[in-house]
């Protein structure tokens, strides 16, 4: 029967064939042509090429170790049992939220600088985890940056985006 | 024999430092706590903790994040006994008998037990890999030509994919991804940018850091995240019942199960690809199989325990065998140390022990010392780690994220690298969702190059003729075993009409 694993493994395989099949034709265009190596046809391509065929290969044994999986389970397995998983315990918004911050983390740490990014980031993101405890939020972030900054700059000598404001 | 006295003193005195203690227990006690709390892992806190140890001495450096790696793992031990939730994926087979002691109120004994068999096992295999590198074992890299390489490595690629956790289809699956990763870069016969597509950054490829931290750390912390209404919840542990004790008969009547296992670790470990995960199961089933009880596994069995954490533990010191003679890593944490070997400017290979022999044998001789401080501190401090084992997740994870986050940077100061973090923090979550182990892609990830490399040499040396990889001993009997492991998982998984074999296990 159609679990849900198997759609997953059925859109994975189709995601590896055309991603392979789009490398391979793109092969061309991104990697340059120079003279063989040597006396023999190793050309730059030809390794890129291998990965794709190879890639393209694995994808189609998956798909069809997928579906005979669901021929054969078609008729013995119910429809009922399979479906038990708690779809409604995985709280997806949270992680969208946490993965959103992380880019805009990354996109403001060159502008504003580490020092400020990462208070902001810190607290966000335990606000976000439904942290009400405020004195702790800010306290934790603003001890956890100073820390990390210290070590950072004045331990290991590596010096931090400075942005709008640094020490 | 490479290790004379006088290097043998040498070493001894370069180790008997304050600083390189330190570095050993600090990195103990951070392992032991992250390896305590389910959610982090030990390979997680490697690759965190690898951008830092390159600001430091190898000798300081190297044994901080190899005390990080055991401490993880004995750590993982013990959520695995309390909550049977392993704290790392070592771990996995220590629930099995470790929860039901727990269960009939003999937490501290297992636990205690588990650290026990730890040791023996790790000291043990360590000190064969010493003896093995003082009596020259690497020279064995010299009997190898590009041909051999070149047949290494593709054993290697066949062995990884196949027998890491899950179906086997998905590990070849993860083992390409990692060829195509990496594609990105100069090709390493002429340098030729390949699919950079203009980014100047991607010259020279993706940076490894930001992978393993991306797929290992961040990936792992998303995947927490999703189950935030159920570790928001935080589990109780009762410490009172850590005070069962255990008795030195009790180590002795397990003492077959003990060696046994540590045998088995330490064969598992020398071959590349296969790791701590595989090793704990197969000692465990081989221990019930030879155990006088053999009914008693799965209820509550001491030895049970003592296989599984000798097993997964034994394999640390012979991991070292072909990553510091080839250079190719055994398993993700292994790839990390790899990484600090060369940007401490250890190169691995044959001059390796010639040209940095101090270090090297000092860091050996660091683990046996690791093994020490850790029969000290974990028999003692359990509780405190038992106690570590219920941080909320709500702590955690904006902490874990910003180390994550700085680790990366510490590279190359590039912000460019955090965001490749991020892009394989996602890339790697959807690799857990649709069960795709990532051990293999780390590894064919780090060794393409390699490969692609030894094939353009061997083509080179034969004129273009594929016969050269079955001319010579060596290369033979590779491309031999290579084949007939393949041949083997593709029948296999055909005769299974899936694939869906192999461990099933919890993320590492």
């Amino acid at each position: 029967m159609l679990t849900k694993e198997r759609v997953y493994d059925l859109i994975l395989s189709a995601f590896l064939i055309i991603v392979s099949i789009v490398c391979y034709y793109l092969v061309p265009y991104q990697v340059p042509q120079r003279r063989n190596y040597g006396s023999i046809p190793f050309t730059p391509d030809l390794f890129p090429r291998i990965v794709m065929v190879i890639t393209v290969i694995l994808a189609v044994f998956l798909v069809s170790s997928t579906l005979s999986q669901y021929l054969k389970t078609k008729s013995t397995e119910s429809a009922a049992g399979a479906e038990e998983e708690l779809e409604s315990d995985i709280r997806l918004d949270k992680l969208l939220l946490v993965i959103l911050i992380l880019f805009a983390y990354v996109f403001c740490i060159d502008a504003i600088g580490y020092l400020i990014t990462t208070l902001m980031f810190l607290a966000v993101l335990m606000y976000v985890l439904e942290n009400r405890n405020y004195i702790a939020l800010i306290s934790t972030s603003i001890i956890t940056t100073a820390l990390t900054f210290y070590v950072f700059r004045y331990l290991m000598m590596v010096p931090l985006p400075p942005g709008i404001w640094t020490i | 024999m490479i290790l004379s006295m006088d290097m043998l003193m040498e070493v001894l005195q370069s180790i008997m430092h304050i600083e390189v203690l330190l570095a050993i227990l600090t990195g103990l006690i951070i392992g032991l706590i992250v390896g305590a709390i389910p959610g982090l892992t030990s390979v997680m806190a490697v690759s965190l903790l690898l951008p830092f140890s390159f600001y430091l001495d190898p000798l300081i450096g190297i044994p901080f994040l190899i005390g990080v790696y055991k401490g993880g793992i004995t750590g993982g031990s013990i959520p695995a006994i309390l909550i049977s939730t392993p704290g790392t994926g070592a771990a996995a087979a220590t629930v099995l008998d470790g929860y039901p002691l727990a269960k009939q109120g003999k937490a501290g004994k297992a636990i205690k037990m588990g650290i026990v068999s730890s040791i023996i096992g790790d000291t043990i295999s360590s000190l064969v890999t010493f003896l093995l590198f003082a009596f020259g074992f690497t020279r064995i890299a010299l009997l190898f030509g590009s041909p051999d390489m070149f047949a290494l490595l593709f054993l290697c690629f066949s062995l990884i994919a196949i027998l890491s956790e899950g179906s086997k289809i998905k590990g070849f699956i993860s083992g390409a991804l990692g060829m195509m990763l990496a594609l990105v870069g100069q090709d390493p016969v002429m340098a030729s940018r390949r699919f950079i597509f203009g980014n100047v950054n991607l010259t020279s490829g993706f940076e490894v850091v930001p992978l393993m931290i991306g797929i290992f750390a961040v990936a792992e912390v998303f995947v927490q995240l999703e189950k935030f209404n159920e570790t928001s919840k935080q589990a109780k542990v009762d410490t009172s019942k850590l005070d069962s004790s255990l008795s030195f008969r009790e180590v002795k009547r397990c003492s077959r199960a003990i060696g046994q296992s540590s045998f088995i670790g330490m064969c598992i470990g020398a071959i590349p690809g296969l790791g701590q995960i595989v090793s704990a199961f197969l000692s465990y089933a081989a221990a019930k199989r030879t155990s006088k009880h053999p009914e008693m596994f799965g209820k509550g069995s001491l030895e049970g325990v003592a296989a599984a954490e000798a097993g997964n533990n034994a394999v640390n010191g012979t991991t070292l065998l072909p990553l510091l003679t080839f250079g190719i890593p055994g398993d993700t944490v292994t790839a990390v140390l790899l990484g600090a070997f060369i940007a401490q400017g250890s190169s691995p290979g044959v001059r390796l022990l010639e040209e940095n022999g101090v270090v090297v044998f000092g860091i050996l001789l660091a683990m046996v010392i690791t093994n020490v401080f850790m029969y000290f501190i974990a028999m003692y401090g359990t509780r405190y780690f038992a106690k570590v084992a219920t941080v909320s997740i709500k702590v955690l994870v904006p902490i874990v994220l910003i180390l994550c986050i700085l680790g990366c940077y510490a590279v190359n100061n590039n912000v460019f690298d955090i965001l490749m973090m991020c892009i394989f923090g996602v890339f790697g979550y959807f690799l857990k969702k649709l069960s795709i182990p990532a051990a293999p892609l780390l590894i064919t990830f780090l060794l393409s190059k390699r490969l692609e490399l030894s094939l353009a040499q061997s083509l080179q040396l034969s004129g273009g003729s594929f016969l050269i990889f079955f001319q010579k001993p060596i290369s033979l009997v590779l491309m031999l075993l290579s084949f007939l492991i393949l041949g083997w998982s593709i029948y296999d998984s055909i005769k299974k009409k899936g694939g869906k074999e192999g461990f099933k296990l919890p993320t590492e």
